[in-house]
């Protein structure tokens, strides 16, 4: 039997009883092995292939066509008919590949990936077409279905329900050449794997009134963006005017409403009179329900006055049009424009059917209202930074908006394509009509690039789909689980980057990036659940059903009566309800037995506000459920959820508990960030058990967090004791941890990524945190337990640096595999290509490398050592003209040279060679080479608190200081680097580390828990170790005993990929550029360094001009240039035969007649006497002159001998 | 193996630990010719994996030529010694290559057997069809060079400590702060016998002063004082990875200081010539 945790019989009393601390773990466990870490991405996907797709099709309009008249000679007229072409049901496969020869092979991820195909699945619909046709004036229909019409291909999201990975056992996915801890939750598109970047935006159909700032015209503004379930989104605004900027008779400021396609701003009272309310009685209990609120009638009374002019309806609706688009339309067109305007653009959620006005008027009343209120009283404005007024957009909302774009644009193409088919009298070609390659490639383009959106011109969403980052294991899972605000990155608000209360529990307060992105980019917490969103039908019938009355039913003042609460769902007003409470109440249970959905909010604000959410991307986190100032959650769900009953028996599967029988039972809830604002929830077990005593702090709690260090996303759990760290040093380690390198998947022998680091022998932490558990840090680890003094020793690790152990590396400390893919592939076409090696007798262009490692077939062959500038790829490109006609004498050669060299500077072992074909069936070679990389002075490593330094020094064994046992230190860092920092976690870590490693057992160092560096230090007395960790040390070089103890103990660091063999440069003379002649920019191209304008103000300080001369000029763009002295242009020299020619003044020399000297020379006919000098100047201020004269400006150099 | 050392300072004693960890020549694999690989590790990591196992020589590897300054192309039999690597996985489960598959060509030199790795030292782990098959040679070197020559895990000394009890204060002490003061030492150095406090073995001190402080803080800091012994008296404990045996690597560590002291006496012999010959 496995062993069994504590208790051996558990009587009636315990399994009632109040849950441990170690047993929140088990519900924790529970979440993620349900959940995963990317099942926001998952999810959204899913729910975009099975609703988004299906309802974007159906929902389509028909195609309708008749044909045209035309005239064409020698063919008859048919008989003019009309067809209607429909889309039906839409059928999607698994991922499949078309290959060239016309077979559609099952795909999988890793035969994408290795081929540079795209992971997709083929999306087919069927087609109706009905002939309609007049015959003597009946109606006759014929209909006719074509089944499975190709729609297009649309990429597969890894491990969604419609993935070939779906269901798979790990011992499955290892034969497919996956990875069992990949999780899936992005997509391939031509080999390149790309995560689809969740976008944050404002909610929608939500009132949110802000107070503007003096130089506005406005004081204070009601604003919603409108958004039909389906359909374009409508902004309207409600503003009252500031005071004195244009006051009515008696003083006020008037409200005003900004309404779509109006030029100017209504007065409030006049949109009301256009939806048929015209007293005046009325409009004020639209707006004030109450008629006894004697201070907002008084705000209101401006408006009213204002719009005593307009008294009835159709002269409200006249008032409105004439600032519509109605230029020259008669009166009833203007009054049918502003009857459809209202109905259609004007606040669309409420309804856009007829008969809406009445809804119509509550909600406008509803936003006047909100908005007097906020000007009476200050403090009700609405935040804009407020977590529960932001929506996530993931996977599913954002290619479900690009395909129903893509699909418009199809349906657009097809409707041409079919009206020519039948202008012309052709049978209608459906198959032709409808070109699948619009969707394909439509979808391959913004999921390769990251430009989102399909139509053109409109400005484009950059970086929504990013290249998904495999450098470390934990940096891939917190690329999935980023989030991102499309605010301009310029702007320097700050609001929006601030961490708010409402992001708890949400975002990660510490994982973010540093500078420009600095707050927008966040990143999920590691329980946040987004919504998927669902219809809101279900609630609603459930609303009328329990005693709502709906607002066609009700008075306005009825809403002003004591204990009614407004009712909204999704930010539509649909009714009242006289006893809010119970129906919350009753809603609770609704959800807490999961009928509807378990992602429903229900939010009441104690008054009279009832707000129902059921819309998608809200993010939100489980809660343990409170009930009678108790959990609900009891031991004996503990027990089934470890799958035994109250007497350790083992229960049967279906009787086990699982996160959803969890959601079933009410014990645990999600809770948005508008619920939570609502909510009590306690922060620890204890402050629950607290809450029973007398004289509580409260015991009022609703909820309770299931443990708080869910907060921190994911590369915020790799820290240990995070909590006694000062704050940006997470920051740091969250953006370090990403450079850290590890074991990145399983399957990195059989990837062929660009670039890869893979470390030796990684160990996982000593100091583990719970979190690290879900993100299998343990499994796939990304550093080494360095034994760690703290130490000056010999000041070699002065500044950010340490010293590192000679002989450690020697054994293999932090030793690693580097591995770079390079990649080309056969194209044909005009010009014809071939892997080949390259024959200097027929090839063009061979370069001054050296060609003899490539194998017959033109690929470099596996275990081949290679360096800088070997060829590692021969390929040669057939020229399309070998002949010049311009210049025949010069015969070219029929192939020119285009094979891929290994990057100047690097070199390795050629350690895989693939040879395939590609999408397009081209040959295509990728070729991997392997370095090894032994740490060496400035190689970069890091702890796990944001403490990076580079190693300033490698030190043997011997000269190490060593303690009275032998040991000496792997790493020595400088004690200077802790006190300006305050990594407090780093010196708990390396204490409890050491305890750890002398007792054997992982020791725990999650954020908020109940451990204290006291009793770490006990437990390290006990094991006979100086308590705080420190050492009496003796020094290598002279065997003296230090005379401070040092502070010495294993702490987990990470090696960063930053390495100094991948940035040491120096060049004396080289490659320039090919406009300037300058010196290239940059190691790559051995470019030169730059001696900018900093390092020429220094040397213009010192007065050295001569050397400010040579480092700008000689060893730069030096150039010299003839000039005649005449007209001060440049010259043409021939200096072999001492021939100089102006072409502007039209005067030479004559070669004969020359002096040795080509300075002042006579022209033979003695008209034009040419004076050439020579002038140095730098190449691109000749260019200047260039281009300039170019532009019709003669700059002339005017010359006098010095 | 522990031997003190008396009569001399530390700068003697250490210089005998860093000769014994960096100066002791031994052999290790250092050349290896890879003729197939098809197992996870890739070649330099096998390699690097196989110069680290401990090569037992059983001849005198003082005798052995350097690599480098024999007289030989490439490697002899003076100053190397072959092994061979050959294994292929053709079951179906998972098989392990270890120093025991390691065979040496001739018997001078065979991969570290200890009793205490039955399955020897882990080289590399074979799936299906995998298949390893290599020679490597391993020559003479030192520590200095590469960790891998280096023969000890552990070349330690300590200074021993002269610990001395102000017993008068000690009586002063309730048996329970008695108590307090034995455990204040993380080392165990006290204990008490028959209500004494006596110091069983000198040596269990780690110079944490831990008892001086907590002399210190119930205000008696005359109650104990921590000293190196003077003059120093050194305890040594050498432990080896195997390649040879402690008593060869003190053995073999104190002909390379002779022989360093020799070179210095020759220089200062051929000097003192030197400076006589012009006169």
């Amino acid at each position: 039997m496995d062993t069994k945790p504590g208790m051996p019989f558990d009587d009636k009393e315990n399994l009632e009883g109040e849950i441990s601390q170690e047993d929140t773990w088990q519900v924790i466990s529970a979440f993620f092995e349900k959940k995963g870490l990317v099942s926001q991405q998952l999810d959204s996907f899913n729910d975009f292939i099975e609703h988004s797709l299906h309802d974007t099709v159906s929902d389509s309009s028909d195609i309708v066509i008749s044909p045209e008249s035309q005239h064409l000679p020698g063919k008859q007229m048919l008989e003019p008919a009309r067809f209607v072409v429909q889309f039906g049901q839409v059928y999607i496969s698994k991922p499949v590949h078309a290959e060239e020869s016309g077979d559609r092979p099952q795909l999988f991820p890793q035969e994408a990936r290795l081929r540079n195909l795209t992971y997709s699945a083929s999306l087919y619909v069927d087609v109706t077409k009905r002939t309609i046709t007049m015959q003597d004036g009946v109606e006759s229909e014929t209909a006719e279905t074509s089944n499975k019409v190709h729609l297009g291909e649309v990429p597969i999201m890894l491990h969604s329900k419609f993935c070939n990975l779906s269901q798979k056992s790990p011992k499955d996915l290892a034969e497919l050449g996956e990875c069992s801890y990949d999780q899936g939750g992005y997509f391939i598109i031509n080999g390149g794997e790309k995560v689809l970047i969740a976008q944050e935006r404002m909610a929608g159909n939500q009132v949110y009134v802000f107070k503007k700032p003096p130089p506005s015209k406005y004081s204070y503004v009601a604003e919603i963006r409108s958004v039909r379930e389906r359909g374009s989104p409508s902004t309207l605004y409600v503003k009252m005017m500031a005071h004195g900027a244009r006051s009515t008779e008696s003083g006020g400021p008037p409200i005003r409403v900004t309404i779509p396609y109006v030029r100017e701003d209504i007065p409030i009272v006049i949109v009301f009179r256009a939806l048929n309310f015209v007293s005046d009685k009325e409009i004020i209990e639209f707006i004030c329900y109450d008629l006894q609120d004697e201070e907002m009638l008084q705000l209101l009374r401006p408006s009213l006055e204002e719009a005593v002019p307009i008294q009835t309806r159709d002269n409200a609706l006249d008032f409105i049009a004439k600032r519509g688009s109605t230029l020259g339309a008669e009166r009833s067109k203007r009054l049918q424009f502003a009857i459809d305007l209202l109905q259609r653009e004007m606040l669309p959620h409420m309804g856009v059917s007829e008969f809406c006005e009445n809804k119509k008027a509550f909600y406008l009343g509803y936003m006047v209202n909100k908005l007097l209120r906020a000007a009476l009283k200050p403090g009700t404005l609405d935040d804009r930074d407020h977590f529960a007024n932001k929506r996530m957009d993931l996977a599913g909302p954002l290619m479900g908006s690009l395909f129903r774009q893509l699909f418009l644009k199809l349906s657009k193409e097809a409707r041409i394509s079919l009206q020519k088919d039948a202008d012309h009298g052709r049978d209608l070609n459906l198959v032709q009509a409808i070109r699948a390659n619009t969707i394909t490639n439509g979808l391959k383009y913004c999921l390769a690039t990251g430009n989102w959106g399909a139509t053109r011109g409109q400005p484009l969403r950059t970086g929504v789909a990013q290249v998904l980052n495999r450098l470390t294991f934990a940096s891939t899972l917190s690329h999935l689980r980023r989030l991102n605000a499309p605010v301009g990155r310029e702007g320097k608000l700050t609001k929006p980057r601030q961490l708010h209360n409402t992001h708890w529990g949400m975002v990660c307060p510490s994982e973010t990036p540093e500078g420009q992105a600095c707050g927008l980019v966040k990143n999920l917490s590691l329980m946040t659940h987004v919504t998927v969103g669902s219809s809101s039908t279900r609630p609603l019938e459930f609303l009328e059903s329990s005693g709502m009355e709906s607002l066609d039913e009700i008075h306005p003042s009825v809403v002003a009566q004591p204990g009614v609460s407004k009712i909204f769902v999704n930010g539509t007003w649909v009714g009242i309800h006289r006893t809010p409470k119970v129906l919350v109440e009753r809603l609770y249970q609704i959800r807490r037995r999961n009928e509807f959905s378990e992602e429903q909010s229900i939010v009441w604000n104690f008054k009279d506000d009832v707000r129902i959410f059921t819309d998608s991307g809200r993010c939100c986190r489980p809660l343990f459920v409170v009930k009678d100032k108790r959990l609900a959650i009891r031991k004996k769900h503990i027990y089934r959820l470890r799958g035994y009953d109250g007497a350790w028996r083992p229960l049967p599967a279906e009787q086990c508990f699982t996160w959803r029988s969890m959601l079933e039972h009410g014990l645990v809830e999600y809770l948005d960030a508008l619920e939570e604002e609502y909510s009590l929830i306690a922060m620890t077990l204890d402050d629950m058990k607290k809450c029973l005593e007398e004289n509580a702090y409260t015991d009022k709690y609703t909820h309770c967090e299931i443990h708080p260090c869910m907060i921190l996303g994911v590369l915020a759990s790799i820290i240990p004791f995070p909590d006694h760290n000062q704050s940006p040093r997470n920051t740091y380690q969250a953006a370090m941890g990403k450079q850290a390198m590890g074991v990145y998947i399983t399957n990195f022998q059989l990837r062929m990524d660009t670039m890869a680091h893979v470390l030796y022998y990684p160990q996982k932490p000593l100091g583990i945190t719970q979190a690290m558990r879900y993100l299998k840090f343990r499994e796939l680890p990304a550093g080494i337990n360095a034994i760690t003094a703290v130490s000056c020793y010999s000041g070699y690790n002065q500044e950010d640096s340490v010293i590192l152990n000679q002989s450690a590396v020697d054994r293999g400390f932090f030793r690693s595999t580097f591995f770079r893919s390079y990649r080309d592939q056969e194209k044909s076409g005009l010009v014809s290509e071939d892997f080949i090696v390259p024959d200097p007798a027929t090839c063009e262009g061979i370069r001054r490398a050296f060609y003899e490692k490539l194998d017959t077939d033109g690929l470099v062959s596996p275990g081949c050592r290679v360096s800088g500038d070997d060829v590692i790829i021969g390929k040669t490109t057939s020229q399309q003209r070998p002949e010049d006609p311009a210049n025949p004498q010069v015969r070219r050669r029929p192939f020119k040279d285009s094979s891929t060299m290994l990057r100047y500077s690097e070199t390795g072992i050629v350690d895989q060679v693939v040879l395939t074909t590609n999408q397009d069936g081209y040959r295509f070679a990728k070729v991997r080479v392997r370095s090894e990389r032994i740490p060496q002075v400035g190689d970069k490593f890091s702890s796990r608190h944001g403490q990076k330094g580079t190693c300033g020094m490698l030190y043997r064994q011997e000269d190490m200081p060593f303690t009275c046992q032998g040991i000496t230190p792997d790493l020595i860092m400088n004690p200077h680097a802790i006190p300006s920092r305050m990594t407090l976690g780093h010196l708990i870590e390396c204490l409890l580390s050491k305890v750890s490693a002398l007792s054997g057992v992982e020791g725990d160092a999650t954020p908020f828990t109940s451990v204290t560096v006291e009793e770490i230090s006990g437990m390290l007395h006990r094991q006979g170790f100086q308590r705080y960790g420190n050492e009496v040390m003796y020094n290598g070089h002279t065997g003296r005993r230090m005379s401070n103890q040092i502070y010495l103990g294993p702490t987990f660091y990470q090696r960063l990929k930053h390495m100094v063999d991948d940035k040491i440069h120096s060049r004396a003379r080289g490659p320039v550029q090919n406009l300037v002649r300058q010196p290239m920019e940059g190691r790559a191209r051995d470019g030169g360094l730059r001696f900018g304008e900093m390092e020429r103000d220094c040397i213009i300080s010192h007065g050295a001009a001569s050397f400010l001369k040579e480092r700008l000029f000689e060893v730069s763009d030096h150039y010299r240039v003839h000039v005649c002295d005449r007209c001060g242009q440049m010259a043409i020299a021939n200096l072999k035969n001492n021939s100089f020619e102006c072409r502007q003044c039209k005067s030479t020399t004559d070669v004969r007649t020359s002096p040795p000297s080509p300075l002042f020379v006579c022209h033979p006919s003695g008209a034009m006497r040419l004076i050439i000098s020579q002038v140095y100047m730098p190449y691109a201020c000749k260019l200047l002159f260039q281009e300039l004269m170019a532009m019709a400006i003669i700059p002339r150099l005017m010359t006098r001998p010095a | 193996m522990t031997f003190s050392l008396e009569g001399t300072d530390a700068s003697i004693a250490n210089a005998l630990r860093r000769v014994m960890i960096a100066e002791t020549p031994t052999v290790a694999i250092h050349f290896v010719r890879i003729e197939n690989n098809t197992s996870p590790l890739n070649d330099e990591m096998l390699s690097h994996r196989l110069g680290l196992i401990p090569i037992v020589y059983r001849g005198d590897v003082r005798q052995l030529n350097s690599n480098r300054d024999c007289d030989c192309q490439g490697n002899c039999a003076r100053c190397s010694v072959e092994f061979e690597l050959h294994v292929r996985n053709d079951g179906e489960d998972t098989i392990e290559v270890t120093s025991h598959d390691l065979r040496a060509l001739s018997d001078m030199a065979v991969p570290l057997d200890d009793e205490t790795l039955p399955r020897g030292i882990l080289i590399c782990k074979l799936g299906k069809f995998q298949e390893i098959r290599l020679t490597a040679i391993a020559t003479k070197g030192v520590g200095k060079e590469h960790a891998k020559w280096s023969p000890v895990s552990t070349a330690v000394f300590q200074y021993e400590p002269s610990i001395r009890l102000n017993y008068r204060l000690l009586d002063e002490l309730s048996p329970q702060d008695r108590q307090n003061f034995v455990g204040s030492c993380p080392a165990r150095v006290f204990e008490i016998q028959d209500g004494r406090v006596v110091i069983p073995d000198v040596y269990r001190c780690t110079y944490t002063e831990e008892c001086m402080r907590w002399a210190e803080q119930v205000g008696k800091p005359d109650l104990v004082t921590v000293k190196q012994l003077e003059p120093p008296r050194f305890r040594f404990s050498v432990e080896t990875t195997g390649s040879l045996k402690p008593a060869e690597i003190v053995q073999s560590c104190l002909i390379t200081i002779q022989e360093k002291i020799r070179k210095i006496e020759d220089l200062l012999v051929t000097k003192q010539e030197e400076q006589q010959l012009p006169q």
